[in-house]
């Protein structure tokens, strides 16, 4: 199960949330824009996270500040 | 000469008095049973005229036996010039033209989303799927459409502007490792922009859209089939107001099956390079279905 409060206040350090929840019964999705941090920034934090709960990434990408991933169980 | 008034003649000397829904050229097809008119309905207007095309084509001929000229002796395609003459819109030859006829489904989903074709959590995306065929059939058919399933959990509508979507013939029976954006690693032929505009994107979990194509594809009943469809919106959507809606368009959805490699994928936030980026292939296809 994931925290989505605590994983929030971890990510809010790197950049503005723009969407952070479940997205379908199968997957978990963030988006984050004006992210100042590097993606192993952005990895470690959902390796402790997201990963437990949805183990498979099944995007990460990190464009001009803007990431975005989509896990899946 | 007119080709609204070549065409009533043609249609008088079948017995035919009226036109329908106030065409002539549908009281024609109509008189032939709802076919489009093709060589052997024109073989068989010139036979009942007594004409012969000993000196030219078919349509020379039914104009002689009707005390008609062409001009130049050519047939031009289009909208005619005065003393021209414009050949109905009819199929190629050799292509049927069955209408309101739905096709077999092509593709393997199931009931979740960890597959999609169209990834709109990112501004630009490019699929493409084969239809084979072995599951095709070797009739040649004229395409008019087609019809696929998606889903999109969150109320409303999403709308992306700029997308266009090919047919194409295709040698190969599946994608290689990695596929050219433009297909031009692939031995295709006759690729063609079927339709292009806006994509309207509405609740569905799943729904079935249906694209009715501005250009239709003769299928040669030969080769396989290739659709590519291409998403220039330059946009992206997520949902913050819906625990569970959902970031994303799925175009197709489900489990990966025994499709192999019969679809490719490539979805990025720039502008893609047609000419240089390249796509990966997948085993799976959308729930697909042609409308002939």
């Amino acid at each position: 199960m994931v925290n989505r409060e605590e994983l929030v206040t971890k990510l809010e350090v790197y950049g503005t949330v723009l969407f952070c929840d479940e997205n379908t019964d199968e997957s978990y999705l963030i988006v984050m824009e004006n992210w100042t941090g590097t993606i192993d920034n952005f990895v470690d934090i959902v390796s402790v996270e997201i990963i437990p709960t949805y183990p498979e990434t099944i995007t990460l990408t990190l464009v001009e500040g803007v990431i975005k991933s989509e896990f899946v169980k | 000469m007119d080709n609204g008034i070549w065409i009533e003649e043609w249609a008088k000397s079948l017995g035919i008095t009226e036109p329908v829904n106030g065409t002539w050229i549908e009281a024609i097809r109509q008189h032939y049973g709802g076919e489009d008119v093709n060589g052997t309905h024109l073989m068989t207007i010139l036979n009942q005229m007594g004409g012969d095309i000993s000196n030219g084509t078919m349509i020379e001929g039914i104009m002689n036996a009707m005390g008609r000229s062409i001009r130049n002796g050519s047939i031009p395609a289009g909208i005619g010039n005065s003393g021209d003459i414009t050949i109905p819109p009819t199929p190629p030859v050799g292509c049927t033209d069955i209408q309101d006829v739905i096709s077999n489904n092509y593709g393997n989903y199931g009931t979740t989303a960890l597959y999609y074709m169209i990834y709109k959590l990112y501004n630009y995306n490019r699929t493409g799927w084969i239809l084979l065929n072995e599951e095709l059939g070797t009739e040649e058919l004229q395409i008019r459409g087609i019809e696929f399933e998606y889903r999109k959990l969150s109320s409303g509508t999403v709308s992306f502007d700029n997308q266009k979507l090919y047919l194409g013939h295709i040698q190969e029976n599946a994608f290689p490792s990695l596929v050219n954006l433009d297909l031009s690693n692939l031995n295709v032929s006759d690729l063609t922009l079927v339709w292009e505009g806006t994509a309207d994107w509405e609740y569905g979990n799943p729904v079935n859209q249906t694209i009715n194509f501005d250009n239709t594809f003769c299928y040669n009943g030969t080769d396989n089939i290739v659709i590519l469809w291409v998403d220039d919106s330059g946009a992206y959507t997520y949902s913050t107001f819906n625990i569970r809606g959902n970031a994303s368009v799925y175009l197709g959805y489900g489990l990966g099956g025994d499709d192999i490699y019969l679809s490719f994928r490539f979805y990025q936030d720039a502008v893609p390079n047609d000419e240089t980026d390249t796509g990966t292939r997948y085993n799976y296809r959308p729930n697909t279905k042609l409308l002939y």
